[in-house]
C-alpha cells in the first residue's frame, strides 16, 4: 500500500478586482504518494506555477488562497501564518525554481547560502553546517566542491547553479520537492545531466517530487503519474503511460498531435485552433470547449471529473457514460 | 524536393567581439570569437537548420549575414554578390531580399506603433511611394498570416505571443524576400501555438518559394522543419548534413551526444543516454585543438592539440572531427 505524503483539496486561489473573485486556479484536487514523481503539464497561463507557489505558501502579492486545503502529514496548510510556513520550507517541502540565476543570492557565498538553509532548521554548530553542505555539494556532483563553497553565484554556469538550487533544497532533508520548470532555462546536454540527478537522489533519498513543467518530453522523462491542467483547472489525471498511450481528453490529445516528433515525419503538425482565454473572461461549462473539435451541446456545463475503466480521471463529457450514449445516439 | 542552385555562400565568416580593458578602456585584451571560421552554403527554396546550444554563436552568423552586426572576416555572397563588401545604402537596399524574424515576439515589436504600421513600414523603407499600393501591400500580408483587418488598428501588447510572431512574420514577408532568416521564431511559445506558426511558415514558404534559415536550439522542431542542417558548437559548425542524414547517422561526437540527450517520446523507450560531462567553455577563452575535446567521449591526443577541419565525408555530409579523418586514412 502506498502512502500518500500530501493531500490537496479543492484548492482555489486567485485574485481579487473590482468586487469579484477571479480564480487563477479553479478548485483543484490530487495527492502525491510518498516517493513518486508527479508531474504537473499545461501550457503558459494554466495555473500551474500558482498551484506550486501555493504549495510552498510563496503566492505573490495580491493573489490571495480563497479556498480549500493542502495537508501534509497533520499540518493543514490553510490555517498558517508566516512563522508556521517558515518551519515547513525547506524542512518538509522544498522548492526549486525555473531561473538558477535570479534564485540565488548574489552577494553571499554558495558555502553562506546553504549553510543558512540547514541553520534555520536545525539546532548544529557552524562548523557542522558547513561539513554538511559540503557533503550537499558533493552529492549534486559538484566538482572541486571545496572551492565552490566559497564561489559566488555569478561564478558558476546554470547548470552548476541549478545543481546549487537542488542542494540547497535538499539540505534538510524535505518530505517534498516541488521542481518548477527545473530544466527550462538549461540546454539539452545540462538539462539531460540535471534530470539524471534528480532521478538519482530521489533513489537515494527517497522524497516525493512534483515536477512542473510544460515539456512533454521531460514528463516522459520522469514521471510516474501525471496531471494535466488548463486554464485554472485539472483536465486529467493520469499514469504516465496511459497518458502517452492513451490521452482521453481532448486538449491533452491536441498537445500530444501539436509536439514534433523525432521518429516520424510530417509535413504539418496538427494545432489546436484560438488561445487560452484570460483570466476573469473564462467560458461558461466546459473551458476548453470553444477550441475543442469535439464540442457538443453538453460543455456549456461543466463536465465532472470522470473516473474512466483504466484509471484516469478525466474532466469531460465524452466519458460520460449516459452522455456519450446519447451522442452517439443522435450521430446514429 | 531536390534544390540544386546556391542562393546564399558563406565563406570563412568571423565574428569577433573585442574585449576592452586597460586604464583608458580602449586596449583589446581579448577577444570572443563568437563565430569562428564558418562556411555554408543554403539553397534556393531549402530550408536551413542551424542548431547548438546557448552561446554557441548560431544567433551572431544570422545577424553577421544581414549585417545587423558587421563580420570580422569572411564573405557572404547572396546571389553572387558579395554582402561583406556592400557599402551602407547598398545594403539596407539589399535587406529588401533578406529579412529576419526575431525569438522575442515581445521586444521585437515596438510598443507605440499600430499594427499596421509596423507591417507597412519596411514599404516605406524600401521606397514604396503610393499610399494606396502600400495599403493593399498590407491587407494581403495580413490576411496570408492569419490577421484580420480590424487587428491591424491595434497595439502590440493587444496580441498574444503567437499572434505577436505573426505580426513579425507580415513585417518580414511584406518586402518579397527570397531569403528569410528566423532566429528562434517558436522557442518563446507554447506548442498548441508554436505547431500552428510553424504551419504558417511553411504555408508561405510555398506559397511564394522561400529560403529559410531556421536557427533553433530546438532538434526535435528542427528535425521537423528543416531539409539540412548545420551543427554549431562553440563558434564552429561542427557538422552539416541532410537532417535524416544526420539523426540516422551523426558523426561528430557532439551531435551524438545532443541527440541523445534529448528526451524520449515515450515513457517505456528507454534511451541510450551520453550524458555529456562538464559545460560549454567560455568562447573568450576556448580550449587549444578541437574545442570540444574536453568533453567528448571519444578523444585522442591529436584533439588536444590539432583543430579538425571541416571535411565532406561522404556526400553532402560534412563533418570537422579527427576520427572522421584518421578513417580515410586507414582507407587510403
Amino acid at each position: 500500500m502506498v502512502s500518500k505524503v500530501m493531500h490537496v483539496e479543492n484548492l482555489q486561489v486567485g485574485i481579487h478586482d473590482e468586487d469579484r473573485d477571479i480564480a487563477i486556479v479553479n478548485g483543484i484536487s490530487f495527492h502525491l504518494n510518498k516517493a513518486e514523481t508527479l508531474g504537473i503539464v499545461g501550457e503558459s497561463g494554466c495555473g500551474k506555477s500558482m498551484t506550486s507557489l501555493s504549495l510552498m505558501g510563496l503566492l505573490p502579492p495580491g493573489v490571495v488562497w480563497q479556498d480549500g486545503d493542502i495537508q501534509v502529514g497533520d499540518l493543514h496548510f490553510k490555517q498558517f501564518n508566516n512563522k508556521d510556513w517558515r518551519k515547513v520550507r525547506g524542512k518538509k517541502v522544498s522548492m526549486i525554481f525555473q531561473e538558477p540565476m535570479s534564485s540565488l543570492n548574489p552577494v553571499y557565498t554558495i558555502g553562506s547560502q546553504i549553510v543558512e538553509m540547514i541553520l534555520s532548521h536545525e539546532t548544529v554548530s557552524k562548523k557542522v553546517a558547513k561539513y554538511r553542505a559540503l557533503e550537499m555539494l558533493k552529492l549534486v556532483g559538484i566538482p572541486r566542491p571545496e572551492q565552490v563553497l566559497n564561489d559566488y553565484p555569478h561564478q558558476l554556469s546554470g547548470g552548476m547553479r541549478q545543481r546549487i538550487m537542488i542542494a540547497i533544497a535538499l539540505a534538510c532533508n524535505p518530505e517534498i520537492l516541488i521542481a518548477d520548470e527545473p530544466t527550462t532555462a538549461l540546454d539539452v546536454t545540462i538539462q539531460a545531466q540535471i534530470l539524471e540527478l534528480m532521478k538519482s537522489l530521489q533513489e537515494k533519498l527517497h522524497m516525493s517530487i512534483v515536477l512542473i513543467t510544460h515539456d512533454l518530453g521531460v514528463v516522459s522523462e520522469m514521471c510516474d503519474r501525471v496531471i494535466v491542467m488548463y486554464a485554472g483547472e485539472i483536465v486529467e489525471e493520469a499514469n504516465v503511460v496511459n497518458l502517452f498511450d492513451y490521452p482521453k481528453h481532448p486538449y491533452t490529445q491536441g498537445l500530444m498531435e501539436s509536439l514534433p516528433n523525432i521518429s516520424e515525419q510530417k509535413e504539418y503538425l496538427s494545432s489546436i485552433p484560438g488561445v487560452v482565454p484570460a483570466p476573469g473572461s473564462m467560458p461558461e461549462g466546459c473551458r476548453f470547449a470553444p477550441r475543442c473539435k469535439k464540442a457538443f451541446d453538453k460543455c456549456s456545463e461543466k463536465p465532472p471529473l470522470i473516473t474512466t475503466t483504466d484509471g484516469t480521471r478525466v474532466q469531460c463529457w465524452l466519458y460520460d457514460p449516459e452522455t456519450a450514449s446519447e451522442v452517439i445516439h443522435n450521430e446514429a | 524536393m531536390k534544390h540544386e542552385e546556391t542562393l546564399l555562400k558563406v565563406e570563412n565568416l568571423k565574428k569577433y567581439f573585442p574585449i576592452k580593458g586597460g586604464i583608458l578602456g580602449n586596449k583589446t585584451l581579448q577577444q570572443v570569437k563568437a563565430v569562428d571560421d564558418i562556411s555554408f552554403e543554403v539553397k534556393r527554396g531549402e530550408t536551413f537548420g542551424i542548431v547548438g546550444e546557448s552561446g554557441c554563436g548560431k544567433s551572431t552568423v544570422g545577424r553577421t549575414i544581414l549585417r545587423l552586426l558587421e563580420p570580422t572576416e569572411g564573405s557572404v555572397y547572396f546571389e553572387g554578390t558579395d554582402l561583406a563588401s556592400l557599402d551602407k545604402n547598398s545594403m539596407r537596399l539589399m535587406r529588401k531580399d533578406i529579412q529576419i524574424v526575431f525569438q522575442d515576439p515581445f521586444a521585437s515589436l515596438n510598443p507605440r506603433m499600430r499594427v499596421f504600421d509596423i507591417i507597412e513600414e519596411p514599404l516605406i523603407n524600401f521606397g514604396m511611394t503610393s499610399k494606396e499600393e502600400r495599403e493593399k501591400s498590407v491587407l494581403e500580408v495580413a490576411e496570408q498570416v492569419g490577421l484580420t483587418v480590424n487587428q491591424l488598428k491595434r497595439l502590440p501588447h493587444e496580441f498574444s505571443g503567437g499572434q505577436r510572431q505573426r505580426i513579425g512574420i507580415a513585417r518580414a514577408l511584406i518586402s518579397k524576400p527570397k531569403l528569410i532568416i528566423a532566429d528562434e521564431p517558436v522557442s518563446a511559445l507554447d506548442v498548441s501555438i508554436q505547431s500552428q506558426v510553424l504551419n504558417l511558415m511553411r504555408d508561405l514558404q510555398k506559397e511564394f518559394g522561400l529560403t529559410y534559415i531556421f536557427i533553433s536550439h530546438d532538434l526535435s522542431v528542427v528535425k521537423h522543419f528543416c531539409d539540412r542542417i548545420g551543427v554549431m558548437y562553440l563558434g564552429k559548425m561542427v557538422e552539416i548534413a541532410d537532417k535524416d542524414d544526420l539523426y540516422d547517422n551523426p558523426n561528430h561526437p557532439y551531435s551524438t551526444a545532443l541527440l541523445s540527450a534529448l528526451p524520449s517520446a515515450h515513457p517505456l523507450q528507454k534511451k541510450e543516454r551520453i550524458i555529456l560531462t562538464g559545460d560549454v567553455p567560455s568562447p573568450a577563452n576556448p580550449p587549444n585543438g578541437c574545442t570540444f575535446h574536453p568533453r567528448c567521449f571519444a578523444a585522442m591526443e591529436i584533439c588536444k592539440t590539432i583543430k579538425p577541419t571541416l571535411l565532406e565525408t561522404k556526400d553532402n555530409h560534412f563533418v570537422s572531427c579527427h576520427l572522421h579523418e584518421s578513417k580515410d586514412v586507414v582507407n587510403v
